[in-house]
């Protein structure tokens, strides 16, 4: 009896040793695989933040208000994080103006334009239907009322029977000629809205970074 | 007079059946985790080439390039989805899906 009870436990025992060796061994894989997948979570969360943080930074700018004075900065840094996840971008906005400050329905002066700000928005100007840019001299046969700015560059003539709600102006040697059938007034709400188009804060190209920059102390 | 004792040339038939009990209990345990561990293991396999493939399908997006539409590395076959709309990647893998959306 004595030595039955004896083997069984050596059976026992060996089954133990085999055992635990063998949990050992899948305890140790599964903490590697842990360490995987947390891998590819973070990897899963750092893409999301990427797709969402761009986008963001985009409308980010278009929250600055105006700047209030004419020399207010130009340049503006910001940081976007949405859920402070340790994730930031940062990036530069800048305040594009085509048309000069106080522009308003009295303006008919020569109005200087601004290379780099035309180059800015000259896709912007092909498109908008209020205002009419005339590089070139030009005899404009206008045949409905038009509402918007009107700038010439060059010799500019303008004739036909219609109204205009709008400014004209004149840029570097731009000369101007209206007919007398057409009558020229100018709403300053409308006038306002259509400056307002061609305002305001934008992201600079190529200023995106995701790394802050040390500012040096001035 | 030599073979006073009978000599035992093996445990009992419970203790072997007993034995044999929990061998088959261990193995079978040891056997599912493994097949878990497994499965884990393609899972993540699938999932990295996914997360790669759905960066790289975002930035054709963001340079205004088209999706590709299926995928085959790897002896895996993933399917992408992309909304130009949206910003969306869609990206399935056989194990599972991947999916990037703007909030």
């Amino acid at each position: 009896m004595k030595i039955k009870m004896k083997s069984g436990i050596a059976t026992i025992s060996l089954l133990v040793v085999i055992s635990s060796a063998l949990l050992l061994m899948l305890v140790f894989n599964d903490s590697l695989l842990h360490l995987a997948r947390e891998n590819v979570l973070q990897r899963y969360q750092y893409l999301k933040t990427d797709f969402a943080l761009p986008p963001i930074s985009q409308e980010h700018c278009q929250k600055i208000p105006k700047p209030a004075m004419k020399n207010a900065a130009r340049l503006q840094e910001f940081a976007v994080n949405p859920n402070d996840e340790g994730l930031q971008y940062f990036g530069y906005c800048q305040y594009f103006q085509l048309f000069k400050t106080g522009l308003n329905c009295q303006s008919t002066s020569i109005y200087d334009v601004d290379p780099q700000q035309l180059a800015h928005f000259q896709e912007k100007l092909a498109r908008h239907a209020n205002v009419f840019w005339f590089e070139n001299d030009k005899l404009w046969q206008l045949e409905r009322d038009i509402t918007g700015i009107i700038i010439a560059q060059g010799m500019l003539e303008i004739q036909g029977n219609a109204k205009i709600n709008g400014i004209i102006l004149s840029a570097k040697k731009g000369n101007i000629s209206l007919s007398s059938e057409i009558s020229l007034f100018c709403e300053e709400q409308k006038l306002q809205k259509i400056i307002e188009d061609f305002q305001g804060w934008e992201l600079v190209e190529k200023s995106w970074h995701d790394i802050k920059k040390a500012v040096a102390n001035r | 007079m030599i073979l006073r004792k009978p000599l035992r040339t093996g445990s009992s038939l419970m203790g072997v059946l007993l034995a044999i009990t929990l061998f088959a209990l261990i193995s079978l345990v040891v056997i599912q985790w493994q097949n878990y561990q497994q499965h884990q293991i393609l899972e993540i396999y699938q999932r990295t080439q996914a997360l790669q493939i759905a960066e790289n399908q975002k930035q054709r997006l963001v340079l205004a390039l088209d999706c590709e539409t299926a995928i085959q590395q790897n002896d895996l076959s993933f399917k992408v989805e992309c909304n130009k709309a949206t910003q969306a990647v869609n990206v399935q893998y056989p194990l599972g899906k991947i999916i990037l959306k703007n909030p």
